[in-house]
């Protein structure tokens, strides 16, 4: 699905971030990349969006150099849900999740039938009917990133990438945006999703990056990588396995 | 559902137009009979009946002349220079992202009054009869060129680096206005009544010159308005949904350029327009560009006639309409701001 080989970014020229970085997405899977602050989560993220030009290396997506992919093509094969959105003159939620039917409609041409009945899907589906009229500055953090989810999958695309995308949603919502993920993989699609719960990772996720200064620390299936040394050595902190005893 | 609010909006979009068309229509009836001439609406109705079909109706070739050739240009050339100034602050908004950008942010203006006050120089330092409009309009042609060549013309051409740019431009032009001024001593006056911008003294020739840029300039960038929404969300939003943002962001910029250009070579710098008008559009009615292009050069045009309608008929000696604009338009948005609760909506 992504193959990422020998990528090398640096922000500014000086300090690399990434170093002949070599990671194999496989298709169809849910993969979450864990890590802590700075560690480059989010940078990999607008790396194979084409946000940021990487240095050298290269990426493939679906077969193709990400190079070569013109901005349609890409908004056809992959969707990203960035952690926010620029500044904006007023833009209403509904115009905003109909913005992920743009990638499949011609310049001039209006949204048909077909269009607005997925849109219509999405909304319910996020359950996020209820504020659609409203502008995205007046809505609230957790449910912007509802509005942003249903955009995301209005787009439909094979690809998503997800910036934690589901941090301040309240956990009702972010289980059920899980588990409407987890129902996009079975249809095929490949999840690519940067979380900060270890939990939610640990439970929803098929395969777990952990990354520690710009290197793949460890990969693989969660209950294999995610363990109380693994989780000291990446994020410093000492953690107690709990089995049955929270609440998810 | 959410055909019904689709629909909804489109409707009103269109009895707006409407509305306002028969509005400006009436404007401009009104607008040619009232004046020093004792002239009735009826005679003005069947002058313009007259010349735009052809017909052959008995008038006083008197009145003719004052209403065809020296009223009707002027509010003709009011109503296009409203629509561009309008239009053009709408796409400067969207590009720069700046709710306070606006047809003069980025300093092609400032290019232009260089220009004109330096030919008003030449031309009383030698005697001459240079024209304004040509070197007006070069000399903002070649600002925009210089100000894009600052921000960067061939990276990711960001925002804060054109505002920036702008700002450093206008600044030394305006100091070499400065200079010209103050070398022009007391011929100074011609020079400040072109900066206060104003629409007197408009003829056919101006008209031909504005109606098919402007117009066509309108309906390029009304063609590619849609993405003009997805581009008010960001550089990078837009191309997360294919939207090739620097390619959109630089057709705006000539745009925009283009018809503030021609608009301040012909008219000079009317304020306040180009600032105003969009933001009360989407205030009261939306802010999706395909409908706020077309609702704001309306508006703007129904705006600039009527101030220069003001300062044509109530003042005895007449003002500058950007002066008046500004002075008006100022106090009467601030009423608007503070009366809207919503006020991040801008």
């Amino acid at each position: 699905m992504i193959s990422i080989k020998d990528l090398s970014f640096s922000y500014d020229g000086e300090k690399t971030l990434f170093e002949n970085l070599n990671i194999e997405i496989p298709k169809g899977k849910f993969i979450t990349i864990i890590g802590p602050n700075g560690c480059g989560k989010s940078t990999l993220l607008r790396l194979i969006s084409k946000e940021l030009k990487y240095n050298s290396g290269e990426i493939i997506i679906l077969d193709k150099n990400l190079s070569d992919i013109k901005p349609l093509e890409l908004a056809q094969k992959l969707a990203f849900s960035r952690q926010k959105t620029g500044e904006n003159l007023s833009f209403t939620c509904l115009d905003y999740v109909l913005l992920g039917r743009r990638p499949y409609k011609e310049q001039f041409e209006d949204f048909n039938k077909n269009d607005l009945r997925i849109v219509e899907d999405n909304l319910k589906l996020t359950d996020s009917f209820n504020f659609i009229n409203k502008n995205l500055n007046q809505i609230s953090g957790g449910e912007f990133q509802r509005i942003s989810f249903a955009k995301i999958l209005t787009q439909n695309t094979p690809l998503i990438l997800l910036d934690e995308s589901f941090s301040a949603m309240d956990i009702n919502y972010k289980v059920l945006s899980l588990k409407i993920l987890k129902e996009k993989v079975k249809e095929g699609k490949t999840i690519l999703c940067v979380m900060h719960d270890i939990n939610l990772a640990y439970k929803y996720s098929d395969h777990i990056i952990m990354l520690k200064e710009g290197k793949v620390y460890k990969f693989g299936k969660p209950d294999i990588i995610l363990n109380t040394s693994s989780i000291k050595d990446v994020f410093g902190i000492e953690v107690e396995k709990i089995e049955k005893k929270g609440f998810l | 559902m959410i055909e019904e609010i689709l629909n909804k909006e489109k409707k009103q979009y269109y009895l707006i137009l409407i509305v306002l068309t028969i509005l400006i229509l009436g404007i401009i009836l009104i607008s040619v009979t009232l004046g020093k001439a004792e002239i009735t609406i009826s005679e003005s109705f069947k002058i313009i009946i007259k010349k735009i079909f052809n017909k052959n109706i008995e008038i006083a070739s008197n009145k003719e002349a004052i209403i065809w050739d020296i009223r009707m240009p002027r509010i003709i050339s009011g109503l296009i220079i409203g629509a561009g100034l309008a239009v053009a602050g709408t796409i400067f908004q969207a590009i720069l992202r700046n709710p306070l950008a606006d047809p003069y942010t980025i300093g092609v203006s400032t290019g232009a009054a260089f220009g004109a006050v330096l030919t008003i120089y030449i031309n009383i330092v030698y005697s001459l009869f240079l024209p304004i409009v040509p070197v007006a309009f070069a000399f903002s042609i070649i600002t925009l060129f210089i100000i894009v060549k600052i921000a960067g013309f061939n990276q990711t051409l960001h925002s804060s680096r054109l505002i920036l740019a702008g700002i450093i431009i206008s600044a030394t032009l305006s100091a070499a206005i400065g200079l010209l001024k103050s070398m022009a001593g007391e011929d100074v006056s011609a020079m400040i009544f072109w900066l206060m911008g104003n629409l007197a003294a408009k003829s056919w020739a101006q008209v031909l010159i504005l109606f098919p840029t402007i117009t066509i300039s309108i309906i390029l960038a009304k063609h590619f308005a849609n993405d003009l929404d997805i581009l008010t969300l960001g550089i990078h939003e837009a191309k997360n949904v294919g939207v090739d943002s620097e390619k959109l962001v630089k057709f705006y910029l000539v745009i925009g350029a283009f018809i503030t250009a021609i608009c301040v070579s012909i008219s000079g710098i009317i304020g306040f327009v180009g600032l105003v008008i969009p933001h009360l559009v989407r205030m009261s009615f939306t802010s999706k560009h395909k409908y706020l292009i077309p609702i704001s050069a309306l508006v703007g045009a129904i705006v600039l006639s009527l101030a220069d309608n003001i300062t044509r008929l109530m003042f005895v000696v007449e003002i500058p309409v950007g002066v008046l604009t500004t002075l008006i338009g100022g106090p009467f948005f601030i009423y608007i701001y503070l009366n809207k609760s919503s006020g991040e909506n801008i």
